[in-house]
């Protein structure tokens, strides 16, 4: 069985095109995240995006030259804020740590210097940590009576995962456009959008009747890539 | 490329086919019930999303719903007309509820003929081991203080009663600082010129200027709790300003496990004219709840603070039985046409992280209740206290 996969293997490699290319670089920018959820009779209870950072560290095959197969190694905040009515005024802004494993086809158009692409693949990944700060009022403080006393608890905290409900797995679907400039033969920049769509529930099926959460990110990344395959390139 | 946009985009709409959905959750306090199917539901969801005690109470809810549901579902057509069938139908309620540790649950069904009720806790602590009625106060308890009195143990007491509280001060042996009180409705009283507002006054002006105190005993034995903003009143002049009594959180959001932060509660305090590094004991029994088991909790992260007495009644969360508090807190207490569901907003934690909730927070020195010495107008629990501030241990 084992025989038959190698060979397997190595008669797709011996069917590689000439010009397949190995790149690998590095590239970061912003996030803007928002949770699909739904509130229900919560009624002033609103969840909105917030934005973050990401950065990461692509490796490319090229097959052809309008097709790869792109891997990556990202670090991505998604980050969202829970407002309660401007009324009361209370709110939480969540910043999460993901670490994901974004796989991708990239399909590539255009010039040999200039290129347009279209990305789209899935992403698998880890809820790393997560940390919460807000505002919140206390017990004893609104019903401070004679006394005086703290009303309000402003808090900036760890977040604490609980086993019972917090999934932290992730996975997704994405998409993603860009533009990619040769500098050299060697050296590309490139700028691209992507979108992020989460098919994993950040809780785990703890009960009934459960709102399910998903956490999508819109990603704008510039970045350079480099080929690592001098000899397979073909000269400008 | 037509085709690659169309081939992602029906790749998108598949996938998001792939996503749970979220179910249709109706707030109970709008519902209008007309049958035990729809009551069940409704408590049942109510609790589901309401209740704040999930993170620690044992009842697995979901197995609740796939036991009960089917049986009430076969009462769909009976409305709340047959009392047999009522009478089976809140038993069921009852059973369900049973073993739900909020110490001040009460659930109660109100139909047409007549008005069903059940309270976990209640049925609880008379399992246990040391249960005694409270009825030694207050006449027990007033005869032991004569007999103080009439020993001269006990000065410069006095005693009022309103229709919502009583409470008391005086000094005991000369130094030691007496506060009792029945509820926690001073707030109501205080700085109004009546009869408590009295025995507040008197209080205040023990700790701010009575000469060569030793120590306080505060007894909110048997009392059922009241205002959190009487905190201040009773011990607002013993602590520095943000001193943390306990931790409180709510719930944050539909799920079960959705919680706020712990936040920490700080002791409001009142203007005082001295500083007191003196034993503050608190004097509780079982039939301590609520606002009196808060109070205890505060004394205990006093710097001597200590608690004397027996094992509290284990309700620990704030409550507000309305269904205006809803859109402040989101969790807690609901009502309908047919359901009341007086269920706290909070669940406390003491200053090292203990949650006694259903459970009774336990005495530092135990003193249980010895009704032979009662009737010889001995109260040896307030003895204990004493004894403590005397002796240290």
């Amino acid at each position: 069985m084992k025989k038959a996969l190698f060979l397997l293997l190595l008669s797709a490699a011996s069917i590689l095109p000439a010009s397949a290319q190995w790149n690998i670089g590095i590239k970061g920018g912003y996030t803007y995240s928002t949770l699909n959820t739904k509130t229900r009779y919560f009624y002033d209870w609103n969840y909105v995006g917030r934005s973050g950072f990401a950065i990461g560290i692509p490796v490319q095959y090229r097959f052809f030259d309008w097709l790869a197969l792109q891997a990556e190694l990202s670090y991505n905040q998604k980050n969202y804020r829970l407002e309660r009515s401007p009324y009361y005024g209370f709110y939480e802004n969540r910043t999460n740590h993901y670490l994901s494993v974004p796989v991708f086809a990239r399909f590539s158009f255009g010039g040999k210097k200039v290129k347009g692409f279209l990305d789209a693949g899935g992403y698998v990944g880890g809820w790393l940590a997560s940390r919460r700060q807000g505002l919140e009022f206390t017990q004893f403080g609104i019903n401070q009576g004679a006394g005086t006393g703290t009303i309000y608890y402003q808090y900036d905290e760890a977040y604490e995962f609980d086993t019972r409900r917090d999934d932290r797995f992730e996975g997704g679907l994405l998409i993603g456009i860009g533009i990619e400039y040769k500098i050299t033969s060697l050296i590309a920049v490139q700028l691209e959008g992507r979108y992020c769509y989460s098919l994993s529930d950040m809780q785990k099926n703890y009960m009934t009747d459960q709102a399910p959460r998903y956490l999508n990110s819109f990603l704008i990344q510039a970045g350079v890539a480099f080929n690592l395959d001098k000899k397979r390139t073909r000269p400008e | 490329m037509k085709n690659k946009t169309f081939f992602l985009l029906v790749i998108i709409f598949i996938a998001s086919g792939c996503r749970k959905e979220t179910p249709y959750i109706i707030d109970p306090r709008i519902e209008n019930i007309t049958n035990w199917t729809q009551a069940f539901e409704s408590y049942w969801s109510g609790m589901n999303h309401n209740y704040v005690f999930w993170s620690i109470d044992p009842t697995d809810w979901d197995a609740v719903y796939k036991q009960y549901k089917p049986k009430f579902d076969a009462l769909l057509d009976s409305g709340f007309t047959n009392k047999e069938i009522n009478n089976y139908a809140f038993e069921m309620i009852k059973e369900m509820s049973a073993n739900l540790i909020d110490g001040h649950l009460s659930v109660s069904f109100t139909l047409p003929d007549t008005v069903y009720r059940t309270q976990p806790a209640s049925a609880r602590i008379l399992q246990r081991e040391d249960f005694h009625y409270p009825g030694y106060f207050p006449p027990q308890w007033q005869n032991a203080i004569l007999q103080m009195q009439n020993q001269g143990r006990l000065s410069d007491f006095i005693y009022r009663s309103t229709e919502d509280m009583g409470a008391g001060t005086g000094i005991i042996d000369g130094n030691i600082l007496y506060f009792q009180l029945t509820s926690f409705m001073l707030t109501k009283h205080y700085q109004t010129g009546d009869p408590i507002d009295r025995v507040i006054t008197q209080y205040h002006d023990f700790i701010d200027n009575y000469p060569d105190l030793k120590g306080v005993i505060i007894d909110v034995r048997n009392n059922g709790g009241g205002y959190l903003s009487d905190l201040p009143l009773v011990l607002g002049k013993f602590a520095e300003e943000n001193h943390t009594i306990c931790y409180n959180r709510k719930k944050q959001g539909l799920g079960r496990l959705d919680y706020t932060p712990w936040f920490p509660e700080t002791l409001p305090v009142l203007e005082k004219k001295r500083q007191l590094d003196i034993p503050i004991v608190a004097l509780a029994d079982m039939h301590s709840v609520s606002m009196a088991e808060m109070t205890t909790t505060a004394i205990l992260s006093l710097p001597k603070g200590c608690f004397v007495g027996e094992r509290t009644w284990g309700g620990h969360g704030s409550l507000s039985a309305s269904n205006e508090a809803f859109p402040l807190y989101y969790d807690g207490y609901f009502k309908n046409n047919v359901i009341e569901a007086y269920t706290t907003m909070t669940m406390l934690k003491d200053i090292e992280g203990n949650i006694y909730e259903g459970v009774g927070i336990p005495p530092t020195i135990e003193a249980p209740y010895d009704a032979a010495s009662f009737s010889q107008g001995i109260d040896s629990q307030l003895e204990r206290a004493i004894e403590y501030i005397k002796t240290g241990k």
